[in-house]
């Protein structure tokens, strides 16, 4: 086996085990990020390199939520090396993603997200307010405030991880995710496409005209698969 | 061993404490009206800093909102209490908060709230004009909710930005806004209408930030 091709399979893990150790925070080390050239999914421009890969697997989503969104939200986490000499921007409003058809989807916002991963605190509360004849009615008030604590920290983890506007100075490269919602509500991504195609509209630069990306992205792979 | 007689009242009892148990956790019916409102930024990021400023000419923002609520006041266990209501005009108000943005950014923006992006503004109106900028609204909606010593009070605007640049549209978005905000005293009406306030304004900033990123105020990219 190549030295590359052991680079290529040890990318997915890191990839995972990184977003794991930062909380699912973006992230800005590149050397916890590995080279462009270990993403098998990838677009490079003038010394940017845009990689992206879905993650669809549970195991993997939990490393990012305690609850899982639901198999018609898809992961994509995008890794931007800048390895040119200008600053440049990414907004989640330039990038969508295409399907075999050709429709193309814009990002769901965070808190849509997170609405995905709300616990129904009524629900636990009303089990604990009826089993114990109402006398129980404070435990199921402090029960709902506990899970309205959680989703509040939800709101804050999803926020965290979602890549919605960065910047990026010379020699830097951040990983943070991007979410899709497949058309219609509740198909299930990686049974309905094999493959996507991410686009990259526009990615501003300092002093130079924007840089534009297009990509396919496997369904099938992601952390700890194998890719084709 | 509970008796047949102690049994016999426990159902009643029992049938009570379901009963307002669901009163308690489902939506009671009732709403509850709020005002809007929408309060100047302090500033923005520049996103026109060149001798000429961009003019604008901002549009009313459709409502594409899936309810017409703009959120819900939450009981002790979680449940709706009261839905949010409002009879404000929430377009017009979007148009208002995206006309103070813009020109906290450096362009020259003027209110047009009786038209929309969407639909044909003559071309008379449009003279001296670079832009045409307009947009959707998909959600704007604030909750409160009981916490261990405190109210969480959560809010959100979520839209997306149409600008009209020489003949051709370009729609910008999702741009969100979200504001948490802690209340120590329960929260009044006034309160959720400074959550939604406090989302609207977040959500303006973004959309600069965004409109810049987007660079549709300069030129095509490059491939």
């Amino acid at each position: 086996m190549t030295r590359g091709a052991v680079s290529a399979r040890l990318a997915w893990p890191l990839g995972a085990v990184c977003a794991v150790l930062c909380g699912c925070s973006s992230d800005r080390d590149w050397a916890a990020l590995g080279e462009p050239n270990n993403y098998p999914h990838r677009a490079s421009l003038e010394g940017v390199t845009v990689a992206a890969e879905a993650w669809t697997r549970d195991e993997d989503l939990r490393t990012l939520f305690d609850k899982l969104p639901g198999k018609d939200v898809l992961a994509l986490r995008l890794v931007i090396f800048n390895r040119s000499s200008r600053s440049l921007q990414f907004s989640c409003t330039q990038a969508k993603l295409v399907l075999p058809d050709g429709t193309e989807l814009r990002p769901m916002p965070a808190s849509d997200v997170m609405k995905r991963l709300e616990a129904n605190e009524a629900a636990a509360a009303a089990v604990i307010y009826v089993a114990t004849l109402g006398y129980g009615a404070a435990i199921s008030a402090a029960v709902a405030a506990g899970e309205g604590e959680k989703n509040w920290k939800r709101l804050r983890a999803t926020k965290k991880c979602t890549m919605e506007l960065v910047t990026l100075d010379p020699n830097e490269a951040l990983s943070g995710f991007v979410f899709y919602e497949s058309p219609p509500p509740g198909r299930d991504w990686e049974k309905a496409y094999r493959q996507v195609e991410l686009r990259i509209a526009r990615m501003p630069r300092t002093g130079a005209l924007p840089l534009a990306f297009a990509m396919n992205v496997l369904l099938s792979a992601g952390p700890g698969k194998e890719s084709e | 061993m509970m008796s047949s007689r102690s049994r016999v009242r426990s159902l009643p009892q029992m049938g009570a404490v379901v009963g307002l148990a669901f009163a308690m956790l489902s939506a009671a019916g009732c709403s509850m009206p709020i005002s809007l409102k929408y309060s100047p930024l302090a500033a923005t990021e520049a996103i026109a800093t060149g001798p000429t400023r961009p003019r604008a000419f901002v549009t009313r923002f459709s409502d594409e909102r899936k309810g017409e609520t703009v959120g819900e006041i939450k009981n002790t266990l979680g449940g709706t209490a009261k839905k949010l209501v409002t009879t404000d005009d929430v377009g017009s108000l979007f148009a208002e908060a995206a006309t103070d943005a813009l020109n906290k950014a450096g362009l020259v923006a003027h209110l047009h709230s009786e038209r929309t992006a969407e639909g044909d503004i003559p071309a008379a109106e449009l003279a001296g004009y670079d832009l045409v900028v307009g947009g959707r609204i998909k959600e704007f909606e604030v909750v409160s909710q009981p916490g261990w010593d405190t109210l969480k009070v959560t809010s959100r605007a979520v839209i997306e930005l149409g600008v009209r640049k020489g003949g051709k549209t370009e729609w910008i978005g999702p741009i969100e806004g979200t504001a948490e905000r802690r209340e120590v005293s329960y929260i009044q009406s006034q309160g959720l209408t400074n959550g939604l306030d406090s989302a609207l304004q977040n959500c303006m900033r973004n959309m600069i930030k965004h409109l810049k990123a987007s660079g549709v105020l300069e030129s095509p990219p490059a491939n």
